[in-house]
């Protein structure tokens, strides 16, 4: 009886494991141990493209927490969903000054020495200075 | 580490402030035989309805989960012998199936198209610790619903880390719970349920729909409300399980704007069935009025908006509904419907179980109802796309067709589970 239970016990034991293996549950584990939840969001987000979550998580450490970052992130090709979640924070308001502009570099126009014109979707924002780029991202600010 | 243990946190979270009333459950339920997860059905039902009523107050969202897992443990401690929980195996395997789904939500978090735009405000806005009546500033469709969403906060609130993610662990807990419901009622061996059980979470799992849709929800609730209409015919008084069905379709209404059309289609099944009496069929009539119009007069009160499709839905005009230039749209929906069939898998087996049991086998055996489900959901699925003004139906068909038929796949599971255990496997309880 006992060694009949042991059977079932073993069965059932490489049942769980077939199946845990199938769901690539060990992989899983394994993404999880190496991989910080930062780095699995850029994978899913993209850096700078994309959603561009990695470049946006950057600017959101180095912005006021209390005021939310306007972001224009361009679709023409419904091929990534909206970035706006990322810095978005309900109890906050628009921060008036400062913008995130994801791949779209041809929406600034450069004028003279750090000036930019900025218009996105044919609306125009008015004159910004380059805080910070990597890439096709780009965190504006008001020129004063 | 931290996410991994998060995660188990969260779980056992969830099985204890779903874990209450149980003892009320049993009271209620003269039958014990019933399994551990019609209780839990049950209680899924009966706190959520809560959840809703506390989403129009500001409550504290640490609050209502330590309150709820409290009463639950109790109810676990004094139930515990009752519900067998030692020597419940599958209720392990649940435990198992959560975690696996879990981690794979956690590896790839990534939000799809819906859950970007629109759900995952509503969510914050909860979690900031706002109530319904602020989902008019927040971005997104304010004529969504928004039950998923509170417990979507409610979890990710309560998660030791603030990854939104966390949140999203509440629908795998649904989804399986109705799975593991259908299945668990079926007197086979634990080798048989855990491979089925398998198969039917290979079938039915997308993950994409657990990236922020409200579709695993709405998959849940539709086959507890299936499993309650049978539980309550199965005697020809009015009972407890038939209010319990009003509550459950209350839920529906609130979680998705295609619950109004789910709830009709499933109204129309219960009064197409002979034998319920007409009583009950008037209650039902007159509960799903009342839900329908009080879900329908707080939208337009507050956010001054109704939406049964999607936002800038409008029908066409009674003279363009049959016009050539709206019939030319037939093909290409009867073209997307084929398609979510092949996604979904569920209803190809459907279909040829149906035609094999009715056809072949000429048995019907009071399957009619699955198959009167099917006709009236494909065609009321089609229906929406076909009959708006909207230029872009292609654009909304070939997103938006496959989910609305993914949210009430879980009602043929329930007919394929039958079919083959009547057929192929051993005989019910």
């Amino acid at each position: 009886m006992k060694i009949l239970k042991k059977k079932i016990t073993l069965i059932l034991m490489l049942l769980i494991l077939i199946i845990m293996h199938l769901n690539n549950s060990f992989l899983d584990f394994y993404t999880l141990l190496k991989f910080g939840p930062d780095e699995r969001m850029i994978k899913a987000y993209g850096d700078c493209g994309g959603e561009s979550y990695g470049f946006i998580d950057k600017i959101k450490k180095l912005h006021n927490k209390k005021l939310n970052l306007e972001i224009l992130n361009e679709n023409p090709n419904f091929t990534f969903n909206n970035s706006t979640w990322f810095a978005y924070d309900i109890k906050n308001v628009y921060d008036k000054k400062k913008i995130i502009l994801i791949n779209n570099a041809t929406s600034l126009k450069h004028l003279e020495g750090d000036k930019y014109q900025l218009i996105f979707k044919n609306k125009n924002f008015g004159y910004y200075k380059v805080l910070k780029k990597e890439k096709n991202c780009f965190y504006l600010e008001k020129y004063d | 580490m931290i996410e991994i243990f998060n995660i188990v946190y969260l779980m056992f979270g969830l099985i204890l402030v779903f874990a209450s009333p149980t003892l009320l459950v049993i009271k209620l339920n003269k039958n014990k035989n019933d399994n551990l997860f019609f209780i839990y059905s049950i209680n899924i039902i009966l706190i959520l309805n809560i959840f809703l009523i506390f989403s129009f107050f500001k409550l504290n969202l640490y609050f209502i989960f330590y309150f709820f897992s409290f009463i639950g443990f109790i109810n676990i401690c004094f139930l515990s012998k009752f519900l067998n929980l030692k020597k419940n195996y599958f209720f392990l395997i649940f435990v198992l199936f959560l975690l696996i789904l879990s981690m794979k939500i956690a590896v790839n978090p990534r939000l799809e198209w819906d859950a970007a735009v629109n759900w995952i405000f509503k969510t914050k806005n909860f979690y900031d610790g706002f109530n319904f009546f602020n989902l008019k500033n927040v971005p997104g469709v304010s004529a969504y619903p928004h039950l998923g969403n509170y417990g979507w906060a409610l979890f990710w609130k309560n998660s030791l880390i603030n990854l939104e993610y966390t949140g999203r662990i509440f629908y795998i807990f649904i989804y399986l719970a109705s799975i593991f419901l259908i299945i668990n009622k079926y007197n086979l061996q634990l080798f048989l349920k855990i491979i089925i059980t398998f198969i039917t979470i290979s079938i039915t799992f997308d993950h994409s729909l657990f990236s922020g849709y409200q579709e695993p929800l709405m998959f849940g609730l539709i086959i507890f409300i299936f499993v309650l209409i049978n539980k309550a015919n199965s005697s020809d008084k009015l009972n407890i399980f038939h209010i319990i069905c009003i509550l459950n379709a209350n839920l529906i209404l609130w979680v998705k704007n295609e619950g109004f059309i789910f709830l009709l289609i499933i109204l129309t099944l219960i009064l197409i069935k002979k034998n319920t009496d007409k009583k009950i069929k008037v209650l039902f009539i007159l509960s799903f009025a009342l839900l329908i119009l009080a879900k329908f007069s707080i939208f337009n009160l507050h956010f001054n908006e109704n939406l049964i499709g999607w936002k800038g839905y409008e029908f066409l005009s009674f003279e363009r509904n049959f016009s050539l230039e709206t019939l030319q749209r037939l093909p290409e929906l009867l073209y997307q419907l084929i398609v979510v069939f092949f996604k979904y898998p569920i209803y190809l087996i459907f279909v040829l179980l149906f035609f094999y049991t009715s056809i072949i086998k000429k048995k019907e055996r009071g399957y009619v109802p699955f198959f009167s489900f099917f006709l009236l959901n494909c065609l009321l699925s089609v229906a929406i796309f076909y009959f708006t003004t909207d230029p872009k139906w292609k654009f909304h068909a070939s997103v938006g067709m496959d989910r609305i038929l993914y949210s009430t796949s879980g009602v043929y599971l329930i007919y394929i589970l039958n079919i083959l255990v009547e057929y192929f496997l051993l005989k019910k309880k």
